[in-house]
């Protein structure tokens, strides 16, 4: 059996079933002051009636100390005890936040070093613009930063990733691991059936499917199977009826597009599926679909927009109706924003993560359709970009998925 | 109903009593975007002089020169935005007040506004600076700070605010 290797220096990992946890010294150092940090802590001062913030009830207080971003924890918590047992550590402050009914954007970003390959998962608070990092991703020590797949379950603020390739011997991982934010840990779960790498996933009615990719023997996959997260199990579903590794996917109207992308030398148009979990099947994709699906995607208004690959081009959007993609009015992709880039959305807004880290926060608003005989244009698109710290500049983007928490 | 039309004009306004007994009459529609007095109304508890005895009346000038803007027609979102950025330009005393009068009269959008008002005012600054700003004394030994300071030093590295605003 494979097992995945976790280095010492790594945060505290659950390994599905079993009790036993590796301690980082980090967390041993926290273990060792847990006076501070000792809950009991919190109910003495309380009972004292010391308040978080002297003159304010301390729900309303909560209600702003929850607001303070994390790069801005490790003063705050020298304030006084309370702050301290509050900001000390960010599985409590994201807690506190669900408890009291916060329910903002992160965008998490899978990155890696330029020069080192180090993996790190940034993340970037997308009303504070403001950055953190969160313990290491238990994995192999040598795996390719790209050809993972990451499955974000955004309103729990849960997150997979799965797959991937371990670079030293160019070979598809089956390994499944879990974060959680309000507990600010991963978790290794259950393995996939089939080790795959640069294959399509997407979430439809709280199921994971994971579909295609490249094999063991580096041959592509048809191969699909599902995780139901609450029991913990893969099983297959139907095959694909193609075998192809994916370049992007999404999903829309409760089913899973995968599309493997236009490659070099762009003599072949590429292949596209869908796959319908009411029926278990698979059917080709329109083709004018998978002609102009040139970039990363997200769906909003129940759309599928498409950030192109190529840099300062326009956003599109698919119109179903015609099998034809509209251009979005505004800018294009702001300059800053270079390959290359990862995408989500969240409410009303794509996020577009770039080289070095730099965001571009397109605000898209529906157009109303005063000629209805016109479709064109049906939506408009006004970016912001907020310019990464220069500590994140040796960073390259390589997925990235918004969490609500 | 018939009761309701006989006097229109009386229905439609409220008298709010501060805490030092100053009075302020506002348009019905205008004050039920606090919940509390919304549910006064709908009790018909608001015949006469709703008492707001936590309320002073400087808070509550700026209460209802908050929500008369928010319930202006006339304004669009733009002139709001910046309405609630000059709002909140205050000492923090008074934010905290009308943070506690927010909470009481249940307006989520000032109480919203204002609390991202208070952490603004902490974002960036030193614990010292914190402490004086919302004058919070520090319960710590001088060798607990020292070493919760020690586990990350370069957190107090920087460009750090000093300023008290």
């Amino acid at each position: 059996m494979q097992r995945v290797r976790v280095s010492s220096h790594q945060a505290p990992v659950h390994k599905l079933g079993d009790s036993q946890m590796t301690l980082s010294p980090k967390f041993r150092l926290a273990a060792k002051q847990s006076d501070l940090l000792d809950p009991s802590l919190e109910l003495e001062l309380w009972q004292r009636g010391e308040p978080l913030i002297p003159g304010l009830p301390d729900d309303v207080a909560l209600n702003c100390l929850l607001r303070i971003p994390v790069d801005n924890h490790m003063t705050c918590r020298v304030v006084c005890k309370r702050w301290y047992l509050l900001f000390g550590t960010k599985d409590r402050f994201f807690c506190r936040r669900k408890e009291l009914g916060f329910h903002d954007p992160w965008f998490f970003v899978f990155s890696f070093h330029k020069s080192t390959g180090k993996i790190q998962w940034n993340v970037f608070d997308l009303n504070n613009f403001a950055w953190h990092t969160i313990p290491a991703m238990p994995c192999k020590e040598k795996v390719c930063p790209d050809g993972f797949g990451c499955i974000a379950f955004p309103h729990e603020g849960v997150l997979y990733v799965c797959g991937g390739v371990a670079s030293d011997v160019d070979c598809p991982l089956n390994s499944v691991v879990k974060y959680e934010v309000r507990r600010n840990r991963w978790t290794v779960m259950t393995k996939m059936i089939t080790a795959r790498s640069f294959f399509a996933s997407g979430v439809i009615d709280g199921m994971i499917y994971v579909v295609g990719g490249n094999s063991t023997d580096l041959f592509e996959l048809n191969s699909a199977e599902v995780l139901d997260p609450n029991r913990g199990i893969w099983r297959s579903v139907s095959n694909m009826g193609t075998k192809m590794a994916a370049y992007d996917s999404a999903v829309l109207n409760g089913k899973l597009l995968v599309t493997e992308g236009w490659f070099w030398p762009f003599y072949v148009f590429p292949r596209g599926q869908i796959y319908d979990p009411q029926t278990d099947n698979w059917e080709n994709m329109a083709s004018g679909l998978r002609e102009g699906w040139t970039g990363s995607s997200v769906v909003l208004y129940g759309r599928l927009f498409v950030v192109s690959e190529h840099e300062r081009t326009k956003l599109k959007v698919y119109d179903s109706e015609t099998d034809s993609w509209d251009t979005v009015e505004g800018h294009p992709l702001p300059e800053q924003i270079c390959k290359p880039f990862s995408v989500d959305c969240c409410d009303n807004r794509i996020v577009v993560v770039g080289r070095n880290l730099h965001v571009a926060v397109g605000h898209i608003k529906s157009l109303q359709q005063k000629n209805t005989s016109s479709k064109r244009c049906s939506f408009a698109v006004c970016w912001q970009v907020v310019e990464a710290p220069e500590s994140l500049s040796d960073f390259t983007p390589s997925s990235a998925q918004v969490l609500f928490a | 109903m018939a009761e309701a039309a006989s006097s229109t004009i009386e229905k439609n306004n409220l008298t709010l009593k501060s805490s030092y007994g100053d009075e302020f009459v506002l348009e019905e529609s205008i004050a039920i975007q606090s919940v509390t007095i919304k549910n006064m109304v709908e009790d018909g508890c608001s015949s006469s002089v709703i008492p707001l005895s936590k309320v002073d009346t400087g808070t509550l000038i700026k209460v209802i020169e908050y929500m008369k803007m928010h319930s202006s027609t006339s304004s669009n979102e733009e002139e709001i935005q910046n309405f609630d950025k000059e709002f909140v330009r205050i000492s923090i005393k008074t934010i905290l007040n009308i943070l506690e009068a927010a909470n009481f009269l249940d307006i989520r959008s000032l109480l919203d506004l204002c609390a991202e008002a208070v952490a603004n005012r902490i974002k960036n600054k030193t614990p010292e600076v914190v402490r004086k700003i919302f004058n919070i004394t520090s319960d710590f030994t001088p060798e607990e700070e020292a070493e919760i300071r020690n586990e990350t030093p370069w957190a107090f590295e920087g460009d750090l605010d000093h300023s008290l605003d």
